[in-house]
């Protein structure tokens, strides 16, 4: 072998070496040796509803978790395997959702689970992965009673975890008399608490609190109410159509304070209150606008250069990061099994990483983030305060 | 005290105009049309399409959703309840078959707008009308509302008196009474019943519109939470009695506004239900509905 030879091969060794550095810093994981500890395909079922009520979230989700594993199969994280996700529909059905986790839990080739979305559909099947020791990540995790288990991993920050940003962006605009609106849904009812609690902090009151039935297409009795009480701002945490008819509803009822909500509030919907939405202000865990987190800026380049003509919403940065927690646990357990991977799902936990919606942390197995606040400014949503 | 009747009253008319549709077709042709809450829905949503097209007033959206309802209607009688109707002898035993065709006919076109919609909210905020909202006596009411109260009142009038009073409403109620009958004495049957579903499809639309406005915003199962309350009212009132749609409406409408006003509003299906199922229990034909009596 000539020193020109060496010199090359060492040279072709470094740019290796430096290549899967760069990698490791844009949040994906340096490329491993195969392993005999991985079948050839590694599959996970993905529980997101793909149509129903929660259709448009679950395709959001379902489009970040199939960039991320785009980026870890190409990438080569698992060697000569692959990692296969097996995409369901529950179509919004809680039964459906059941029937799911049971193919999940009793086929063994399953390694684990993503979803499902919606709050009626986890709740019955989380005792059913922790019973049957299926690895199951939640990334809209915002009911109570999720975590039942530590097969159970609450892979998106629920949203009362970093609710509390309003009462610090409501304090600062003035407003100390609030008024409280939900529905009467699992994932709800804790924000409208969280709302509740914010009475006597601070010089902010809860003037009333109202429960509303999002089969109704009326809501002017309530507005009323709320109306009556006298306001400064009024935090609906109740969205889709119904949220939509609150927000049209209280300015029509002579409310001219300010409207704060949650992140599930779609551009759709505000779009369809029309002028009686401008100004609504939310807390999100991602957007685009965000500017304080270099792992947003990658995730949105690669998931505008994967979807030509889209924009990332939170949910797609929700279904990619729980995606990155599933991978990185693969990668620490190096094999497919469920009870490897809980481990290191755990392991991944305790360190935290950066993903599409900045710095992550956690609580034991629950994902935490700092929110972003956006606020609606007739066609689209602006920067209110970014994160921290 | 104003506020909770103005309340009461424009949520009646929006019950009201949505069951007027659904009874008219109950009451004169017997059929039980399951797809109405989707006519209603389906009128919106190419409204909201149109209008995302085109500039679009409300009155356009009032010609385009009616429209829209009524060839609906036409079209699903046409393939669906004529055909069933023309195939089977026995009456009692189409309604089986007539229940399972409207519920299917819904079925299609709730999947067809939530695939395009992604079960997103819709509404008609491209539409040019924007809503003003009134103070009077120290309550908030808006144009649309007041609107709306007042098309329930005279179009449920009109539909009484023509009912009631005209040929072609006599016509229709024989339709109901005895089709076989009313035929040999010269009821062109398929004709009426085409016209009868023809209005009801356009009062869905009608309906439509105006709950829109009134709310923002449906979404693909909107249809089928006022289908069920639009059922409630009639059996409420009695099937085949217009006046007996008005008080079955007014009476949801003022029991939803005093249990939202007075309680959690998770309870408003739960005792307004709860209220109709006590009054059927005294009056199973309704409160204005015709005992029925069985010759043997």
């Amino acid at each position: 072998m000539t020193q020109h030879t060496r010199f090359r091969r060492r040279a072709l060794s470094l740019l290796a070496v430096v290549a899967a550095g760069a990698l490791s810093a844009c949040g994906a994981p340096a490329a491993d040796a195969p392993s005999a500890g991985f079948p050839p395909e590694i599959r996970v079922m993905v529980n997101n509803d793909q149509t129903g009520p929660a259709g448009f979230a679950g395709q959001a989700l379902n489009k970040g978790i199939t960039l991320a594993v785009e980026q870890a199969n190409s990438a080569g994280l698992f060697g000569g395997s692959r990692l296969v996700m097996d995409f369901q529909d529950a179509a919004g059905d809680p039964q459906s959702a059941v029937r799911i986790t049971r193919t999940a839990v009793s086929d063994k080739r399953y390694t684990a689970m993503i979803g499902p979305i919606r709050s009626v559909e986890q709740l019955p099947t989380v005792p059913l992965v922790q019973n049957g020791k299926l690895p199951t990540l939640l990334s809209e995790p915002n009911a109570a009673g999720l975590n039942v288990g530590d097969y159970t991993f609450l892979a998106g920050a629920p949203i009362t975890s970093y609710f509390d940003v309003m009462h610090g962006y409501l304090t600062s605009a003035g407003a100390k008399r609030i008024a409280v609106i939900t529905d009467d849904l699992p994932s709800d009812l804790p924000i409208g608490d969280i709302a509740e609690k914010w009475n006597g902090v601070d010089g902010t009151a809860v003037t009333t609190r109202v429960t509303v039935s999002r089969d109704s297409q009326d809501y002017t009795a309530q507005i009323a109410q709320i109306v009556r009480s006298q306001p400064d701002a009024v935090v609906n945490v109740v969205t889709s159509a119904a949220g939509a008819a609150l927000i049209s509803q209280l300015r029509q009822g002579g409310f001219t304070g300010r409207i704060v909500g949650i992140e599930a509030t779609t551009s759709a919907m505000l779009r369809t209150a029309g002028p009686a939405a401008t100004g609504f202000t939310f807390p999100t865990r991602f957007s685009v606008l965000s500017s304080a987190a270099p792992s947003t800026a990658d995730f949105t380049a690669a998931f505008t250069a994967r979807f030509p003509g889209e924009t990332p919403d939170a949910y797609a940065a929700s279904g990619y990061d729980a995606t990155q927690w599933l991978i990185k646990g693969l990668q620490k357990s190096g094999t497919a099994t469920r009870d490897d991977l809980q481990r290191a799902l755990t392991a991944v936990a305790s360190t935290g990483f950066s993903g599409a919606q900045g710095q992550i942390t956690f609580v034991g197995r629950e994902m935490r983030v700092s929110a972003t606040v956006l606020q609606w400014d007739g066609t689209k949503n602006i920067l209110a305060t970014d994160r921290r | 005290m104003v506020q909770d009747v103005l309340n009461a009253m424009s949520l009646a008319s929006i019950y009201l105009l949505f069951a007027t549709g659904m009874g008219l077709v109950w009451g004169t042709t017997g059929i039980l049309n399951f797809a109405h809450g989707s006519l209603f829905l389906s009128s919106i949503y190419i409204t909201h399409v149109v209008a995302q097209h085109l500039t679009v007033s409300i009155f356009g959206a009032l010609v385009i959703a009616m429209l829209v309802g009524a060839a609906l209607a036409v079209l699903l009688y046409a393939c669906g309840f004529g055909v069933i109707l023309r195939r089977v002898q026995d009456r009692s035993s189409a309604e089986l078959q007539l229940l399972m065709a409207g519920i299917g006919f819904d079925g299609l076109l709730v999947a067809l707008i939530a695939h395009n919609t992604l079960s997103e909210p819709f509404g008609l905020s491209e539409t040019t009308f924007r809503t003003s909202t009134y103070e009077f006596l120290g309550a908030y009411v808006t144009d649309i509302r007041i609107g709306v109260i007042l098309l329930a009142v005279a179009l449920t009038a009109a539909i009484g008196i023509w009912v009631r009073k005209a040929r072609s409403g006599l016509a229709m109620r024989a339709i109901g009474v005895d089709p076989e009958t009313s035929a040999l004495m010269g009821v062109n049957r398929g004709r009426m019943t085409l016209g009868v579903m023809a209005v009801s499809g356009a009062l869905g639309g009608l309906a439509g519109v105006f709950l829109v406005y009134v709310s923002a915003s449906v979404v693909p199962t909107s249809g089928t939470n006022l289908l069920i309350k639009g059922f409630a009212i009639i059996v409420l009132g009695g099937v085949g009695s217009m006046l007996g749609v008005v008080v079955g409406a007014v009476t949801l409408g003022v029991a939803e506004t005093v249990i939202n006003t007075y309680t959690s509003g998770s309870w408003v299906n739960a005792v307004a239900f709860g209220l109709i199922f006590l009054v059927l229990l005294l009056r199973p034909q309704g409160l204005f509905g015709r005992t029925e009596v069985r010759r043997v």
